[in-house]
């Protein structure tokens, strides 16, 4: 996001809106302390704890009662058609372990009707779970991908399980919605239990990647990796964008390095805070309702994407960016732009109304979750 | 849209319902690797189910600009699982004296076939025999959320890209024909290609070259030389499949005329064995017109006057239905 906007804009003072002293950006600024510990406060932070041995093959392997799960909420994928509307799994438990060598994650969730791709039948589809890195992450990124499959210069590589194996390899790239492509001489060891009607998957690969277009991990130079999950529930036909799915969450190695200015460029909250309520009128008084599904809005329209959920899947610096330049990151998707001599441009206009009214509405898209 | 548009014609008054575009069809494309239940072409009988099982009733298609829900056909139910034969028992080993299926299928192409409707002396059906419709407006390449189905420029040939598609299906939703099949074992959605690579090399597709019946007429739909543009343009004698479904095929169809219905004495009456009203929900408002047209060219051929309709549609010469250059 943009810090010098953001900073002048936190010089300003507006009566009505209530200043927040050290709640947004702390993370950036306390550069004494740890850096993440305002993620790990966020609860976005999965812990990777340190074992020995080789890389597990087994998602029962006891080696994870080492790591503490962090539970992550997922969304329906509202933002591209076709659209989630409903979404079948809201929660999963992650777990990472790693050695010197190799990362591994568990990913659970609660499933009571199982679903693997039943041999020779045209109407079913599997369960499935995928993991999702940034392929460039670090001081050097200087922002994260779009959290929905990536997006143009900021290429994300994906981990796949699916029930039943199926579709292909496990390790693919995309950079937008409708993008997903394996990557060739890639690969991810993924295996999946279901168990007591819970699901659980193991993915795991060696920190080196067999191919330049897969995620490298090197806690010594980087010690804090971003990874998003999504789940597929087949049983209810999920599958492609039919998905729930997280924000962007943190693997952190113990003793890892990181940089204050990377943790900055996760894009923080706005200073200011507004106020809810408020927001919500705003957003029928600004024409967003017209363009934009979100719970109490009346107006059956799919012109943009769709806001449920928006304030759990994205940071609010980003909210607040999408509202004041919508063409700094455009959801990646071919109905969401036209291109301007050359150059894709949001059909989303900037807002223009007062700064205080942004602060009201993002305010408000935060409490979509 | 695209640049040109190849197209079909099917005249329902010959088909016999002999399947031998299906087997040609199967044969060169369907029959192995997960395709054994496609049918590419499958010919059916109207009034009737067809296959997949009530494909009519099975959602898809525009309603204005917005795709219409739909579902997928279950292999078991709406397809029918394909009948294996115990060839090996019955003809090599010898432990079963009889031929028969090992598996009991719930419906197969022609299930219902020859069925129709009506009491007799007054029943009726005929055969309809479907390929991809290749449509204008295709629904599955619009819902399709990789883009992997596109539409040739230079024919409108309609395909899906084996490498970008992962066996969503949300093409075999929309397809209001349900003409997109799934292949379990590869994962991917596949359907009829107008059999591309023979077009390209200027030899109809196989459904059509084969047809014993010379129903089957393929040209560009502008080139007015040519046997599609003369019976769909010109003499505006073909009509489309269920165009209510708004996705605007490019496979037509010359409605079939009836013999009149009988009367309580057993009098044949003015009226045709094949309700129109049955006609003109498949076909769409104009049938009656074309079902005029059909009936006063060949009185005319009867007569022995001239018909350019009825000697195109006779097709005395087999090379003549063909214009694909
Ligand atoms: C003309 C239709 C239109 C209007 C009006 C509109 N938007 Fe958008 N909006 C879009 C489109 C299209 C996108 C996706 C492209 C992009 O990212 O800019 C979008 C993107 C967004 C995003 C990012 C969504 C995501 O999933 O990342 C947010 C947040 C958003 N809009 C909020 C608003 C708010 C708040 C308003 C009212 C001030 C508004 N929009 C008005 C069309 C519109």
């Amino acid at each position: 996001m943009n810090r010098t906007v953001l900073a002048t804009l936190a010089g300003i003072v507006i009566p009505s809106l209530l200043i927040v002293g050290t709640a947004p950006a702390e993370g950036a600024r306390r550069a004494k302390g740890d850096p993440t510990s305002v993620l790990t406060r966020n609860g976005e932070v999965v812990m990777a704890a340190r074992v020995a041995g080789e890389m597990p093959t087994d998602p029962g392997d006891g080696r994870f009662e080492n790591a503490n799960p962090l539970t992550v909420r997922l969304y329906p994928q509202v933002a591209a058609e076709p659209r989630a509307e409903k979404g079948v799994v809201r929660e999963a438990a992650v777990r990472a372990i790693h050695t010197e060598a190799w990362i591994a994650f568990l990913v659970e969730w609660a499933d009571p009707d199982r679903s693997d791709v039943k041999q020779g039948t045209t109407d079913t589809f599997a369960d499935a779970a995928a993991l999702q890195f940034p392929l460039k992450y670090g001081e050097a990124a200087d922002r994260l991908p779009y959290v929905g499959m990536g997006g143009p210069e900021r290429p994300v590589n994906i981990w796949l399980w699916r029930n039943g194996g199926g579709g292909g390899p496990a390790s693919l790239k995309a950079t937008g919605f409708g993008t997903l492509e394996p990557v060739a001489g890639g690969g991810a060891m993924t295996a999946g239990k279901w168990e007591n009607g819970r699901v659980r998957v193991l993915f795991a690969r060696s920190f080196g990647a067999s191919s330049p277009e897969e995620v490298k991990f090197a806690p010594k130079q980087i010690g804090l990796v971003p990874v998003a999950l999504a789940v597929w529930g087949g049983e209810k036909g999920e599958r492609g964008g039919l998905k729930t799915l997280s924000g962007w969450r943190f693997v952190k190695f113990d003793g890892g390095k990181v940089s204050p200015a990377y943790v900055r460029s996760f894009g923080w909250n706005p200073k200011i805070r507004g106020d809810a309520k408020t927001g919500e009128t705003l957003m029928m008084r600004h024409g967003c309702a017209g363009c934009h599904v979100y719970p109490g809005n009346p107006i059956p329209t799919k012109i943009g994407p769709g806001l449920a959920g928006i304030g759990g899947i994205h940071r609010p610096g980003y909210l607040f960016e999408s509202l004041k330049d919508p063409s700094a990151v455009i959801v990646p998707h071919k109905n969401y732009y036209s291109l301007k001599d050359g150059q894709p441009v949001s059909i989303m206009a900037p807002f223009s109304g007062p700064e205080r009214d942004a602060y009201h509405i993002v305010e408000f898209l935060r409490t979509l979750k | 849209m695209s640049k040109r548009q190849l197209a079909m014609v099917m005249d329902l008054n010959k088909c016999i319902g002999c399947q031998t575009c299906t087997v040609a069809c199967k044969v060169q494309w369907t029959n192995r690797n997960g395709r054994d239940y496609m049918y590419w072409n499958n010919v059916e009988t109207a009034p009737g189910k067809g296959y997949p099982k009530n494909w009519q009733e099975s959602g898809g298609g525009w309603e204005g600009s917005v795709l219409k829900d739909g579902k997928i056909p279950s292999l078991a139910n709406d397809y029918g699982m394909p009948v294996q034969l115990n060839y090996e028992q019955a003809l090599f080993a010898g432990t079963d004296p009889w031929l028969k299926a090992t598996n009991d299928p719930a419906w197969t192409p022609n299930w219902d076939e020859d069925e129709g409707a009506g009491e007799f002396p007054n029943s009726y059906h005929f055969y309809l025999p479907r390929i991809c419709n290749h449509c204008t407006n295709p629904a599955c390449l619009a819902a399709c959320p990789r883009g992997a189905i596109y539409k040739r420029e230079e024919d409108g040939i309609v395909l899906v890209d084996q490498s970008r598609c992962r066996g969503y299906r949300h093409c075999v939703v929309a397809c209001p024909y349900k003409k997109v099949y799934f292949n379990p074992l590869f994962n991917r959605s596949e359907k009829c290609i107008f059999c591309y690579p023979r077009v390209e090399q200027g030899i109809p597709p196989a459904c059509a070259k084969q047809c014993v019946g010379r129903i089957r007429h393929v040209g560009f739909l502008d080139d007015e030389a040519g046997p599609v543009h003369k019976i769909v343009v010109k003499w505006k004698a073909a009509l489309t499949l269920r165009p209510d479904f708004g996705t605007e095929p490019n496979a037509y169809y010359v409605p079939p005329l009836s013999s009149p219905k009988f009367d309580a004495e057993g009098k044949p009456t003015a009226e045709p064995r094949i309700p129109v009203a049955f006609l003109e929900k498949l076909f769409g408002p104009r049938v009656g017109e074309v079902l005029g047209l059909l009936e006063a060219e060949r009185s005319k051929k009867a007569r022995g006057e001239e018909s350019e309709l009825m000697d195109l549609l006779i097709a005395y010469r087999q090379e003549e239905m063909f214009k694909i250059r």
